[in-house]
C-alpha cells in the first residue's frame, strides 16, 4: 500500500514519452492542368459521393520528454470504403495489411482469403486494416505522419 | 477542376467507372475513421487513439434510360396509341423521382405526336392497370430500383415537309429522364452538368450531386411499315409404305407437309408464331418424339425442350415460334411428316 502510494506520488515527476495522434481527412482529386497533364491533389473534402477517393493522413507527435520506441500505428479501413491499392505511405516504416479484421498482418503477397472454400490471393478490396511499424524511435518533440487512400463504395 | 470526369481514369484498377457502380453507399451514411498507436513510452506499452474523423456521403443523382424496343417500332399512318417501352434505373445512392420528357429529333421524315406516359404496374405489359404519369413525373425510385415506362404516341398522316407519309418513312425521337431534384432547384436545371450540386436537396439533408454525363436519355425510331406475313401450305410427298408402292393416301400412309412463311414490307414482324392444328385424320409421325424441320434444322417435337418447335398430342397441333422476322428475309420453310389415321 505504502509502496503503491509513493509510486503514484512520484508519477508526475517521471519522464515519459507521450505520443498523440490526429487524423486528417482530404478528398483526393485529379486536377487537370492547362498543358493537358493532370496531377493528384489532396484538397478539403467537398460533397463526398460514391466513387470519390478520400485520403487519410495520420499525424503523430511525441509530446513527452523521452523518446517513444516501437511505435505501431493501426488504422481500420473505414466501413463503406475500399483501400486503394498501393496508396499507403510512411517514411521509415514498414507497412502491412490485414484481411481478417486486424487479427493477423502481413505483406500484400502473403495475404489470402477464402472463396468457396479455396484459398486465393487477397486484393486491395479485401483489406480490413493498415499497420505502420516505425523503424526508429520518435524523439521527444518530434512528429511524423503516415497516409493512405480509400474509395467510397 | 473537374473531379467527376477524371476519377475513372485515376482508378485504373477499378475495372469500371465509379459512376456506373450500382447505387453505392447510401446517401447520408457516415464514414468514420479512427487511428490507434501503440508505443513503448519508457515504462511499458501505451495505446492512444486519434479523434474520429467523419464524412457524410452525399446523394449522387444518376440513372439510366434504356429503350427496350428491338429495332425500329413498326407503325402505320394515322395509328393511335403506339407504345414504346423504356426502363428507367436509378443508379444513384438515394431515392429520386424523374420527369419523363419525350421529344422528336430533326433530320428524319416525320414527327410523332406524343400523348401520355405511363409507368408499368409490374406485369411488364401495357394495360389498364398501369399508372398515367401526371406531367410525366415518375414516383420516387429507390436507389438501385427500376421502373418500366410506356411512352404513347400517335402517328400523323403528313411528313415534316407537309407531304404524305409513305412506307419506310422514319421518325427519330429521344426520351429523357430529368432529375426532379434539379428541376425543383432554384434556378431549375433541366439538363444539369456532371458535378452540379443542389445544396441540402439530397436524402437525409445531404447535398445532391449530379453524376450523369449529359442527359439521362435514350433514343428510338418509328418506321412506317406495311408489313405482311403470309403462309402457304403444300403437300410435298405421300408414301403409303405398301409393297405396291402406289403411294395412295391410305390409313398408315405418311404425308409430308411444308409451311412456307414469308414476310414482306418494311421493318420486322415480332413474335411470329405459326400454329397448324391437324385434323383428327392426321397425326404427327412419332408424336412428341417426332421431328419438325424449321429452316433446314431438325427440331424435336417435344414441348419439354428449349427449341422453338413443339407438337401437342392432346390438341394435335404443331406450334413453331419464329420470333422476330425481318421483312424481305428469305421465306422460312417448316417441314413435318404426318401419318393418316
Amino acid at each position: 500500500m505504502n509502496k503503491l502510494f509513493s509510486a503514484l506520488l512520484l508519477l508526475p515527476s517521471l519522464a515519459f514519452a507521450q505520443v498523440e495522434l490526429s487524423t486528417q481527412m482530404y478528398e483526393v482529386v485529379e486536377v487537370q492542368k492547362d498543358n493537358g497533364t493532370s496531377k493528384i491533389e489532396w484538397v478539403q473534402p467537398d460533397n463526398i459521393i460514391p466513387g470519390d477517393k478520400v485520403g487519410y493522413r495520420i499525424v503523430f507527435i511525441n509530446k513527452g520528454d523521452k523518446p517513444a520506441d516501437s511505435i505501431v500505428l493501426n488504422n481500420p479501413i473505414p466501413e463503406n470504403t475500399i483501400y486503394v491499392d498501393g496508396s499507403a505511405r510512411g517514411a521509415n516504416s514498414t507497412i502491412v495489411f490485414s484481411v481478417d479484421g486486424g487479427k493477423q498482418f502481413a505483406n500484400p503477397e502473403q495475404l489470402f482469403i477464402e472463396v468457396n472454400g479455396k484459398k486465393v490471393p487477397a486484393t486491395a478490396k479485401d483489406y480490413t486494416h493498415v499497420r505502420w511499424t516505425l523503424t526508429s524511435a520518435l524523439a521527444a518533440g518530434e512528429e511524423g505522419s503516415v497516409q493512405y487512400v480509400v474509395q467510397v463504395k | 477542376m473537374n473531379k467527376l470526369n477524371v476519377i475513372g481514369s485515376i482508378l485504373g484498377l477499378a475495372l469500371i467507372s465509379p459512376y456506373t457502380l450500382a447505387a453505392g453507399t447510401t446517401a447520408g451514411t457516415t464514414i468514420s475513421n479512427q487511428a490507434t498507436v501503440t508505443y513503448d513510452a519508457g515504462a511499458g506499452q501505451v495505446t492512444a487513439t486519434s479523434a474520429s474523423v467523419n464524412i457524410t456521403v452525399q446523394e449522387l443523382i444518376n440513372a439510366t434510360m434504356q429503350n427496350q424496343q428491338v429495332g425500329d417500332l413498326a407503325v402505320s399512318v394515322n395509328e393511335t396509341g403506339t407504345v414504346l417501352k423504356y426502363t428507367l434505373t436509378n443508379t444513384g445512392n438515394g431515392a429520386e423521382a424523374f420527369k419523363i420528357v419525350a421529344s422528336n429529333i430533326t433530320g428524319d421524315q416525320f414527327d410523332v405526336n406524343f400523348t401520355n406516359v405511363y409507368v408499368d404496374d409490374g406485369d411488364n405489359n401495357f394495360n389498364a392497370a398501369d399508372t398515367l404519369l401526371v406531367g410525366g413525373v415518375t414516383p420516387s425510385i429507390a436507389a438501385n430500383g427500376n421502373i418500366t415506362i410506356w411512352v404513347l404516341a400517335d402517328i400523323p398522316a403528313t411528313n415534316t415537309a407537309g407531304g404524305a407519309i409513305i412506307d419506310g418513312n422514319k421518325a427519330d425521337v429521344i426520351i429523357t429522364a430529368q432529375s426532379k431534384t434539379f428541376l425543383d432547384a432554384t434556378p431549375a436545371k433541366a439538363s444539369p452538368n456532371q458535378g452540379d450540386v443542389v445544396n441540402s436537396a439530397g436524402d437525409a439533408g445531404t447535398d445532391a450531386v449530379f453524376g450523369a454525363t449529359g442527359n439521362i436519355s435514350d433514343d428510338a425510331t418509328y418506321v412506317i411499315s406495311a408489313i405482311q406475313v403470309s403462309i402457304a401450305k403444300t403437300i410435298e410427298a405421300i408414301r403409303d409404305n405398301l409393297a405396291s408402292n402406289s403411294n395412295k393416301p391410305v390409313p398408315g400412309a405418311d404425308v409430308d407437309y411444308q409451311l412456307l412463311i414469308t414476310v414482306i414490307g418494311t421493318g420486322s414482324a415480332n413474335n411470329v408464331v405459326v400454329t397448324d392444328p391437324l385434323p383428327s385424320s392426321l397425326a404427327l409421325k412419332n408424336g412428341i418424339n417426332g421431328v419438325i424441320n424449321v429452316n433446314g434444322v431438325d427440331l424435336t417435337a417435344s414441348s419439354a425442350d428449349a427449341d422453338n418447335a413443339s407438337y401437342d398430342a392432346n390438341t394435335n397441333t404443331i406450334t413453331v415460334n419464329l420470333g422476330t422476322v425481318a421483312a424481305g428475309a428469305a421465306a422460312t420453310p417448316i417441314l413435318f411428316t404426318t401419318v393418316i389415321q
